[in-house]
């Protein structure tokens, strides 16, 4: 059943390019979508706009089937956690977390009540009668939290609420959000730039860029199956590698000293692009290195720098024109810097982007389509 | 519920200081102009009389006197009470111990009402048995007779609102606690010794602070009125030498009840501060830094 | 951390700062001290620093009398039973009384005219004598004062002030007859209703009544320019509107006109609203706001994140319940910042009250001060001191209770650049 729905969504400021175009979602109860993109993508905007902080230019927003464009945030049945919490300094958390109640009109008891009982499922209720300033940021986190889950929304909405927190801190409670949206299923939108959240939380990931939905699909998906290089680029550390080169007959790539043979079942959707300039993207984990006595009809490059990373380690090489490509391999390969090496790509895994940071992915069957 | 150009809210909120502001500035700013250029005794209706009062107050000596006056005043004051709040400032603001009692001393003085303040001044710089120029005769100087010589009225003045300087100060110690220690570290290193850090670390530092204090001083200076008013009871005395301009407005206005002449002396003097604010403005685009 | 250069002159500043700082005490050391002396002393040539009172000691009791005046020959103080003097008690030389007759000096038209006339001796004073009288605080004082003829021995000096300064400041500061002061209800009676007539001609005026002026005006105008300014700053920071930095601009702007421009205006305006002579003038256009506030709390509203009013908005705030329920109250430190400053400027205001309050019965302090003083022309510095004394206690004691505040607020008004 579709919850939230968002349908050609605008938002523009006059003499200004639009900061969101064109947004179409439809999220089904109890979903937990993310929206993730680079700063200035527009994902906060398309948030705000769901809340009610901004205005819709154009395009209707539904919640629960009804359209609230016109409606003020209180009766939207939403609640929102902000980056900076925007806790009320003056009040203590217990009238923070009782606010909206109060002004709802409910009766003292039935606000104690509905407080405590929060309190007590995110484990604050030994802070509530403190103020915001006495409290850790991890500690205020949950406040806000907790201030959110007290009114019982239909959708909760997120705005990059781990962001002020530590990295350890961050990981915790990426966890416990994720608990907590098991236990008790409510629909949520959050937004975020980090990656990792986006793939860890999300039942499904928008990918935004310059104010537009590159691609909505659950994490792996995205992961795998990226529809352009934008999503290709953005997803995974470290980033996919792009080589810019032409294709050949036959589905051979070749350009910066790279060249590799493209899968056979791939090469019906790459005919019509034969002879023209394409972008090639392979993540760093699927090039395999080795000896280049060992392959000698595999591309070289040389190795500057190895960072080891404990398990993992990545390498930083140069190929023969002096393009710069990164390669993540298991520790235990026996490489040093300065040597050459010979590159081997898992063809199967590689994706042909069209040129530019938007270019669709060509590799991919047309079933999923590019929006860019 | 629009939060991005809320008319409505925006005038709700605005409301009273756009009717105030009309009302109580506005309203009189531009009436005053209406009234200089008319005969008005309050009393009566404004008679246009056109340019009469301006061509009057051209050859008025009184008050040429009284802007000469107020000149001397201003400069005087603001050079006077500048100095000596950046002195105290540079004192205290050197991390030592005490100075709480210290900025408590100076800031008292700004506090007093001035009322108060002049009637106190007066009595200090009375007569033979004043205690200013008992202490003068104390180490050998035969003091003037201050208010009552019209060479020194102007400068007993002057004194008495250097006394006053605590509250620039107050200004000027925040601005100098502004000036990050590392700046003065990194000129240590380079060498720097205690009147180039002052020349050319602290005083670029914190000239926006000396610029606006320069401001608020002259737009203070020109509108000197109360000390002269306890001090001579309004009438400028002696000879003149404590006339100032907001006295002599006064004076023409509440006492003469010529009010046509007293508002084309008011807006005479608008002017003047306008266009000393606009040269100060000027001056202060070219010499003060404001990048930090 | 000693060898640091910086640290080097550090005790070496405390010299000039303790010159400095006795320079500018001095005045007020010099204020206290003379509010505290008794009348003769003031004005001694040289001054003196400390309050010094002359005493007798009469039957047990202390008297304090006026500074000893020679007598220089021997003289019997007589009182004299027949003519024209007869029941005055008169000082002649010992050698013009004898058998109980006195031989008086009268001078008459051009010429000196003596004649002898019964009287009774009371006293012999010889030539060591000194004459006092018995003290006074001030010339208002209107209890009859008596001489006396005493050894010199017998007059004693102590340092001790005169405390009673204040009290006759106070008392000789009312204008009136009876000293019946007005109640507060009548003052806001009075302060409102302009038209309603005024209490009987000649009722008292007293120090009460210009000290409950100056309060009542404080307060309204410290009331209104808070509120006032912080509701409008509140639409110049945090409500999103087309003309807003042009309004601000124009705020910033409106801060350089000067008041001597717009008093002639403004006294016409009171005067046809029939407000001149009441305390209106002073106190009603602060609920309009003022600009200086209000750049000072709009600085400090766009301090604060503007999520907490988005946040506030989805709990169900309206834009008033957001002013008024999460922004006013963080903004506590800002409004008593501007609180203080209004105080300060209407307690100290001088040509505001000049202009506007013309009937003596809604002077403020520092109008009624000046009254007093423009009345005694330099005369009676003693009581003056006092009361400006009591003028600037209020804020020097306001000062000591909210230094923080005070610094605090003057800095950032100089941190606008």
């Amino acid at each position: 059943m579709t919850h939230v729905s968002l349908k050609k969504v605008e938002k523009f400021y006059a003499g200004a390019v639009k900061a969101v175009e064109d947004v179409n979602i439809d999220i089904q109860k109890g979903e937990f979508i993310v929206l993730v993109g680079p700063s200035g993508c527009g994902k906060s905007t398309t948030l705000r706009m769901v809340a009610g902080l901004e205005d819709i230019s154009a395009g209707t927003i539904e919640i629960n089937g009804k359209v609230v464009n016109d409606l003020p945030p209180k009766d939207r049945d939403i609640a929102m956690v902000f980056q900076n919490y925007a806790l009320y300094p003056h009040m203590t958390c217990f009238e923070n977390m009782a606010f909206a109640l109060k002004l709802k009109g409910e009766s003292k008891a039935e606000i104690a009540k509905k407080v405590k009982a929060t309190a007590d499922t995110i484990g604050i209720l030994h802070l509530l009668e403190r103020k915001p300033g006495q409290l850790s940021g991890g500690q205020r986190q949950r406040v806000a939290l907790g201030r959110a889950m007290v009114r019982q929304p239909a959708v909760f909405l997120f705005d990059e609420p781990l962001s002020n927190l530590d990295a350890r801190l961050r990981v915790e409670t990426r966890a416990e959000l994720k608990r907590l949206h098991a236990k008790f299923a409510t629909t949520t939108i959050y937004v975020t730039h980090d990656q990792e959240e986006a793939m860890t939380l999300g039942d499904r990931v928008v990918v935004m860029s310059m104010g537009k939905v590159q691609q909505v699909a659950p994490p792996l998906e995205i992961f795998h199956r990226p529809v352009n290089r934008f999503v290709a680029g953005f997803l995974g550390t470290p980033p996919m590698n792009f080589v810019q080169g032409k294709l050949a007959a036959g589905g051979l790539f070749e350009g910066e000293g790279v060249f590799l043979r493209l899968p056979e079942e791939t090469l019906g959707r790459l005919g019509e692009h034969v002879g023209t300039s394409v972008v090639l993207g392979v993540r760093p984990d699927h090039i395999d290195l080795a000896p280049p006595v060992a392959h000698p009809d595999a591309p070289t490059a040389r190795v500057d720098i190895i960072e080891p990373l404990g398990s993992t380690m990545d390498l930083y090489l140069t190929t023969s024109t002096g393009y710069r490509l990164v390669v993540r391999a298991p520790a235990t390969l026996d490489r040093s810097a300065g040597e050459q090496v010979a590159l081997l790509f898992r063809s199967a895994r590689a994706h042909l982007f069209e040129p530019g940071v938007h270019g669709a992915n060509l590799t991919l069957e047309q079933t999923a389509v590019a929006v860019a | 519920m629009s939060t991005q150009n809320d008319l409505k809210n925006g005038l709700i909120f605005s409301s009273p200081w756009l009717i105030g502001s009309v009302v109580f500035l506005g309203y009189p700013l531009a009436a005053a102009l209406y009234y200089s250029f008319t005969d008005y005794s309050v009393l009566l209706p404004p008679v246009f009389v056109g340019v009469e009062n301006y061509i009057e107050l051209f050859q008025d000596e009184l008050a040429y006197k009284s802007l000469y006056n107020t000149v001397v005043f201003a400069f005087g004051s603001v050079v006077l009470s500048l100095f000596t709040s950046l002195v105290l400032a540079l004192l205290l603001n050197n991390q030592i111990r005490g100075i709480t009692l210290y900025r408590t001393v100076f800031f008292l003085p700004s506090l007093m009402p001035m009322v108060a303040s002049s009637i106190l001044w007066m009595w200090m710089y009375s007569g033979e048995g004043g205690i200013i120029n008992t202490a003068l005769a104390a180490v050998g100087i035969d003091g003037p007779a201050w208010l009552a010589d019209p060479q020194w009225a102007k400068s007993a003045i002057i004194i008495m609102a250097a006394w006053g300087a605590g509250h620039a100060m107050v200004i000027f110690l925040a601005g100098l606690q502004d000036v990050p220690t590392s700046l003065y570290e990194a000129a240590i290193i380079d060498g720097a010794g205690f009147w180039q850090r002052l020349f050319h670390v602290t005083l670029p530092t914190i000239s926006p602070v000396i610029f606006f204090n320069l401001l608020m001083g002259f737009i203070g200076g020109f509108q000197v009125f109360t000390q002269a008013f306890v001090m001579t009871g309004g009438s400028g005395a002696p000879e003149q030498s404590t006339l100032f301009y907001v006295l002599q407005l006064y004076n023409v206005g509440f006492n003469d009840l010529r009010m046509g002449y007293a508002c084309a002396m008011a807006w005479v003097l608008f002017i003047i501060i306008f266009c000393l604010t606009m040269v100060v403005m000027r001056l202060s685009k070219r010499f003060v830094s404001y990048d930090r | 951390m000693s060898a640091n250069p910086l640290n080097r002159s550090r005790t070496l500043v405390h010299l000039p700062l303790v010159l400095l700082a006795l320079a500018f005490l001095f005045p007020l050391i010099w204020l206290v001290l003379t509010s505290l002396q008794p009348r003769e002393q003031v004005g001694k040539i040289p001054p003196e620093w400390l309050p010094r009172r002359h005493f007798i000691e009469e039957n047990g009791h202390e008297i304090f009398v006026t500074p000893p005046e020679a007598v220089g020959s021997d003289k019997v103080l007589v009182l004299v039973e027949e003519g024209i003097d007869r029941g005055n008690r008169v000082l002649i030389p010992a050698a013009a009384f004898s058998d109980g007759r006195a031989a008086l000096q009268r001078q008459e038209a051009d010429q000196l005219v003596e004649e002898r006339v019964r009287a009774k001796l009371v006293q012999s004073v010889p030539k060591n004598y000194v004459f006092v009288k018995e003290w006074h605080l001030s010339k208002y004082d209107k209890r009859p004062a008596r001489g006396l003829y005493v050894t010199p021995e017998s007059v004693k000096v102590r340092v001790e002030p005169v405390a009673g300064n204040y009290g006759e400041s106070i008392r000789s500061l009312t204008a009136g007859e009876d000293d019946k002061a007005l109640g507060l209800g009548e003052l806001v009676a009075r302060t409102s209703f302009p038209w309603t007539e005024r209490s009987s001609p000649g009722h008292t005026i007293t120090f009460i009544t210009y000290l409950s002026n100056t309060m009542l005006v404080a307060l309204l105008s410290v009331i209104g320019t808070t509120l006032s300014s912080a509701w409008v700053a509140y639409g110049l920071s945090r409500v999103v509107w087309k003309g807003r930095e042009a309004l601000f601009g124009m705020t910033l702007a409106t801060m350089m006109i000067p008041f001597p421009v717009l008093m002639v205006p403004l006294y016409s305006v009171f005067r046809a609203l029939g407000w001149v002579g009441t305390l209106m003038p002073l106190w009603v256009p602060s609920f309009f706001g003022s600009a200086f506030s209000i750049f000072l709390l709009r600085q400090f509203f766009l301090t604060l994140p503007k999520e907490l009013s988005e946040a506030a908005r989805i709990d169900g705030c309206s834009e008033f319940q957001i002013f008024w329920r999460v922004i006013l109250p963080l903004a506590k430190p800002a409004l008593s910042v501007v609180a203080l400053f209004q105080f300060l400027f209407v307690y100290n205001d001088f040509l505001g009250p000049l202009i506007f309050l013309t009937e003596p019965d809604t002077f403020t302090m520092a109008l009624g001060l000046q009254q007093y003083q423009s009345q005694e022309g330099g005369s009676e510095w003693h009581l003056l001191m006092a009361a400006s004394c009591m003028l600037s206690a209020p804020v020097i004691a306001l000062f000591f209770f909210t230094q923080r505040t005070f610094i605090q607020g003057i800095s950032t008004t100089g941190m606008k650049g």
